[in-house]
């Protein structure tokens, strides 16, 4: 059996990175790509598990592998619905889905690692595998964006 | 509602709502001598199977069981991580061959103690005291002493030990003896006292006393910190303060040619937790220098074991150094220096 460690660890961030992974580049890349960082995730577990912080480890391969997934389809649908069309009708906040699917990729998951799973600046950093100062220009880019599409009052943002 | 407060409530919304599917580890087949990586998808289970070093596991999401209800946002429990204090408590597993023995009194609330402890053969995380294969300690109710009770010294380490009460928090912890120091954290509004400590080291006894009231104001705030000093040191605390008063931050107290040092807080005050001292009553020179102001010295003055010793120090910016002989701590007749001489 797989150590209790790793059972552990999948029990408590397998639906948070499943989330964050649907958020941040939508459901029909992010089922495979959680599925196969679990099980990348698995096979390096003693040495990722030493990490400081295997939970952005986990998080940074799904982005990518989802990333790589969409990538690799020819006609790439526009991320229109993030979280997939079969789902949408029970979603809830259209207009902010399609304000989050709008944005430029980079600026779509800092949002998403920022406001759902409240990293810090230096934990997105660490997933998007960027300096801290190019997260922090995403991360209010991206919320400036956001403001603009859903007429937030702009004179909060950071 | 700022941009940012909004943003993250409807992004929060958004994800909880979104249906994640059960999810389960489980073994597929074991094989041996082949040694590849495969992994391929079943449409129909969800299952990802990893084949690497002779043994295939599977991740495999469980699709039957229906949309997960959104939760409550209110109630949105924070996302599961490795907390950094975890870790620096992990860290601390590096402590090892100290033991702890306490007593203590509660006022106002029933409370429990707890305490961490890690040796060679025990790694272990918290233990309740008492009910943890890792040793062991006390509990009590509300106001009744506790105390272990002079137990043989085991070759491992306790360094924590917790109050909680049923509605407030309060935390003592003891860090490693020679820098020993004692906080209490408070949520909420109480009394508390801790009467004595004593750390017992394999093969040697030092008694500490924790000397000093914990008392809550009725906002919560500590008061008074209690100081823990062992028999072979004492401590000393104190403010340092201008001429009109004014507490410095940040000035830095030194004593004879130690490089323990502490520095003052935004009130003006300071403690040395641990000052070894080699005689019963030995002599040490403090120095205090804060940015700006002139330093201050006190020469020779008289340090008993296992006392706390008040040093309040105020600095002038105009007058030169200025160095005081003995004072403000009284006696030292029959004390010496850390060298000998008197």
């Amino acid at each position: 059996m797989p150590n209790q460690d790793f059972e552990y660890f999948v029990g408590t961030q397998y639906a948070a990175v499943m989330r964050c992974v649907v958020l941040a580049a939508g459901s029909d890349a992010a089922e495979d790509a959680v599925q196969e960082a679990f099980a990348r995730l698995f096979t390096r577990w003693r040495r990722v598990s030493g990490y400081d912080r295997p939970d952005l480890w986990v998080r940074t391969v799904a982005l990518r592998l989802a990333r790589r997934s969409r990538a690799r389809r020819s006609r790439e649908r526009p991320l229109t619905d993030l979280d997939g069309t079969a789902r949408a009708d029970s979603m809830p906040d259209g207009a902010l889905r399609a304000a989050v699917a709008a944005l430029p990729r980079a600026q779509r998951v800092a949002i998403v690692l920022h406001y759902f799973e409240d990293r810090s600046v230096d934990e997105i950093a660490s997933v998007m595998g960027c300096a801290p100062s190019t997260a922090r220009v995403h991360l209010h880019r991206g919320r400036r964006r956001l403001a603009e599409l859903l007429n937030l009052e702009v004179d909060h943002v950071g | 509602m700022s941009v940012d407060e909004q943003l993250r409530s409807r992004v929060r919304a958004w994800g909880d709502a979104i249906p994640v599917d059960d999810h389960e580890i489980v073994p597929v087949i074991r094989r041996r001598g082949r040694r590849r990586h495969m992994l391929t998808m079943a449409t129909s289970a969800m299952t990802a199977v990893v084949v690497i070093a002779g043994s295939v596991w599977a991740v495999r999401a469980i699709q039957d069981t229906g949309p997960v209800p959104p939760a409550a946002t209110t109630a949105r429990p924070p996302v599961a991580r490795l907390e950094p204090a975890d870790r620096e408590f992990q860290r601390s597993y590096h402590v090892r061959y100290r033991w702890l023995v306490a007593s203590g009194k509660t006022s106002g609330a029933q409370w429990n103690a707890w305490a961490f402890e890690q040796t060679p053969d025990q790694p272990c995380m918290a233990v309740d005291l008492g009910h943890g294969s890792c040793f062991a300690g006390f509990s009590t109710d509300n106001g009744v002493d506790f105390a272990s009770g002079g137990q043989e010294p085991p070759a491992g380490g306790v360094f924590d030990v917790s109050g909680y009460t049923t509605q407030d928090v309060y935390q003592v912890r003891i860090d490693i003896v020679g820098r020993e120091s004692v906080f209490v954290q408070t949520v909420g509004v109480g009394e508390w006292e801790v009467r004595a400590f004593a750390i017992v080291l394999p093969g040697r006894l030092s008694d500490v006393t924790v000397r000093g009231v914990v008392g809550l104001g009725s906002d919560g705030q500590e008061v008074r910190r209690p100081i823990t000093v062992a028999n072979d040191s004492a401590a000393v605390r104190g403010v340092v303060v201008t001429d009109d008063g004014t507490p410095i931050a940040d000035a830095v107290v030194s004593y004879d040619s130690s490089k323990d040092t502490a520095t003052t807080d935004g009130e003006g005050r300071f403690v040395i937790w641990r000052i070894p001292l080699r005689y019963e009553c030995t002599l040490v020179t403090f120095r205090v220098q804060a940015r700006g102001y002139a330093s201050w010295s006190v020469i020779d003055s008289p340090l008993y074991r296992g006392q706390v010793h008040d040093l309040d120090v105020t600095l002038s910016k105009t007058t030169p150094t200025r160095n005081v002989v003995g004072a403000p701590l009284a006696g030292g007749e029959s004390c010496r220096r850390a060298d000998g001489s008197r």
